[in-house]
């Protein structure tokens, strides 16, 4: 594993702007950056894509073990809400099932897991896209770990009969930068490509009419695509009637996903399956040693993140989140003078399907860059 | 999903959750008219299900104007006409709702939008 200093083509922004991803600078540095590239050997790859693999059967186990004993409260989950997890994590509604595994990984020693992004997950468009174009013009004759694309558009295939009318609305909130947007319209592009007909809506737009969910001319919503997340969807106005949706809307993802996405999970795998290679000690009930992460339950772009090592507070992401915190190991990125890159391991239904790597400082958020990744 | 394997199908989830719903079924049940309504009534001014009024035994129309709050199955209702207004087209009450929106996305205006590209380490 090597970062490569490579120049830029002369005219990325327009060429990635061209694929769709307007939202490649960011507070005036590359968000996209192709200014550097991670190159990898192909047994580095196989072990991402094993560990990948591995980590998704434990998930399995772990919904398994928290649906089966009703574990719920650990995990701050409303109690009206635990009949429709239940339900829909025996019953298996239509799902993507995709998430994105973030992982720490050196090159040498076993990626560990960071946590698992599966309710709304990004950078999507730039991994399964954007990256692969790079490579085809710059390294025609390397490969990348990447069938993304491929593996999205199979899954909507896959689900597809099982919607009604073949069509989904696909719903994000309104917010400014455009990554968001960018996401969701990605995800209607795979959705159409397996024939699916896909409706963009804003998640405020979303209407209830008394007896069901309608999109803006009042037609009912059968499919709900959300880049939106499921903790905030069952605390809104609009939340309890979840339950009493008589268009028995289809989620995507489904409210199971409610489980995976919590940071609480990470404690429960370590539970089930101590000193797991790829797992990092979890706890909440406090750091197991002098250096750890501190994170929150339900944080996202890290957001509200501490590291600590030996006792001193090394970094620190301030944020607008007040979840349960969750106390992690400490992982020690590769660090390739001051960029610590944290791969994003792709899956899409179990299977694993490419990466995209974003590198900062200590702790990666939503402007931290993403750096595109050729194997040998 | 294959939690393990291949999608299987379901009957999706619904109804039957609807009464451990943490929604107020005073307030989910009864709404605003956004149009003239026909709503069917008992002998005791509760309101039925409009197919009660087909068959007579009691069970009369009422007819309420434009922005009246129509009551759940299962309110007494004080308020209304027996008598349609000459001219005006009523709504069948079990066709008639207004659609409310706004209930999801506030969460998002303090958070920058609800993608999580983000590693937390």
């Amino acid at each position: 594993m090597r970062r490569l200093t490579i120049a830029p083509r002369p005219d990325w922004e327009s060429k990635v702007e061209a694929l769709g991803l307007v939202w490649h600078t960011a507070a005036g540095a590359p968000y996209w950056n192709e200014a550097a590239c991670y190159r990898f050997s192909l047994a580095q790859v196989e072990e991402i894509e094993r560990a990948t693999a591995e980590l998704y059967k434990m998930f399995v186990e772990a919904g398994e073990y928290i649906v089966s004993r009703r574990l719920f409260d650990r995990f701050d989950i409303p109690p009206w809400c635990w009949p429709l997890i239940e339900r829909a994590w025996r019953e298996e509604p239509p799902a993507l099932n995709y998430g994105r595994f973030d992982l720490g990984y050196d090159g040498s020693g076993p990626p560990k897991l960071f946590e698992f992004n599966c309710d709304t997950p990004t950078s999507l468009l730039e991994a399964a896209v954007v990256q692969w174009a790079w490579k085809t013009e710059c390294f025609p004759d390397n490969d990348q770990f990447n069938s993304l694309h491929e593996k999205l558009v199979a899954k909507w295939r896959d689900i597809a009969p099982y919607l009604r009318g073949s069509s989904g609305h696909f719903a994000h909130a309104r917010e400014t930068t455009g990554e968001d947007a960018v996401t969701t319209a990605y995800l209607i592009d795979t959705a159409s490509e397996a024939g699916i007909r896909a409706e963009p809506i804003l998640i405020s737009d979303v209407g209830w009419d008394g007896r069901r969910f309608v999109g803006l001319r009042n037609e009912p919503i059968v499919t709900l695509y959300k880049l939106y997340p499921w903790e905030w969807l069952v605390h809104e106005p609009f939340g309890c009637h979840i339950a009493e949706d008589a268009g028995s809307t289809v989620w995507i993802e489904p409210i199971w996903k409610m489980i995976w996405s919590n940071k609480v999970i990470l404690t429960v795998l370590w539970d089930m399956f101590p000193r797991h290679p790829n797992l990092l000690w979890a706890s909440c009930d406090g750091p197991a040693s002098d250096s750890y992460v501190a994170k929150p339950s339900l944080g996202r772009e890290g957001a509200n993140v501490e590291v600590v090592r030996r006792g001193q507070r090394l970094a620190e992401k301030h944020g607008p989140y007040d979840a349960r915190t969750v106390y992690q190991g400490l992982f020690d990125l590769p660090d390739f003078d001051g960029a610590r890159p944290v791969i994003g391991s792709w899956i899409v239904d179990g299977n694993p399907a490419g990466m995209g790597i974003r590198e900062d400082g200590l702790i990666t958020g939503n402007l931290s860059r993403f750096v595109p990744h050729i194997i040998d | 999903m294959s939690k393990s394997k291949v999608i299987r199908l379901t009957a999706v989830m619904a109804a039957s959750a609807a009464a451990l719903s943490a929604c107020d079924r005073g307030e989910s049940g009864s709404w605003d008219a956004p149009a003239p309504t026909r709503a069917c009534v008992d002998s005791a001014g509760v309101r039925v299900e409009d197919d009660q009024c087909n068959g007579g035994g009691g069970y009369h129309p009422r007819y309420f104007g434009s922005g009246i709050r129509i009551p759940a199955v299962g309110e007494s209702v004080s308020y209304g006409s027996d008598a349609p207004q000459p001219g005006v087209a009523y709504t069948p009450a079990s066709e008639s709702y207004s659609v409310a929106r706004g209930g999801f996305g506030g969460t998002a205006e303090g958070h920058g939008g609800g993608g999580d590209g983000g590693a937390g380490e």
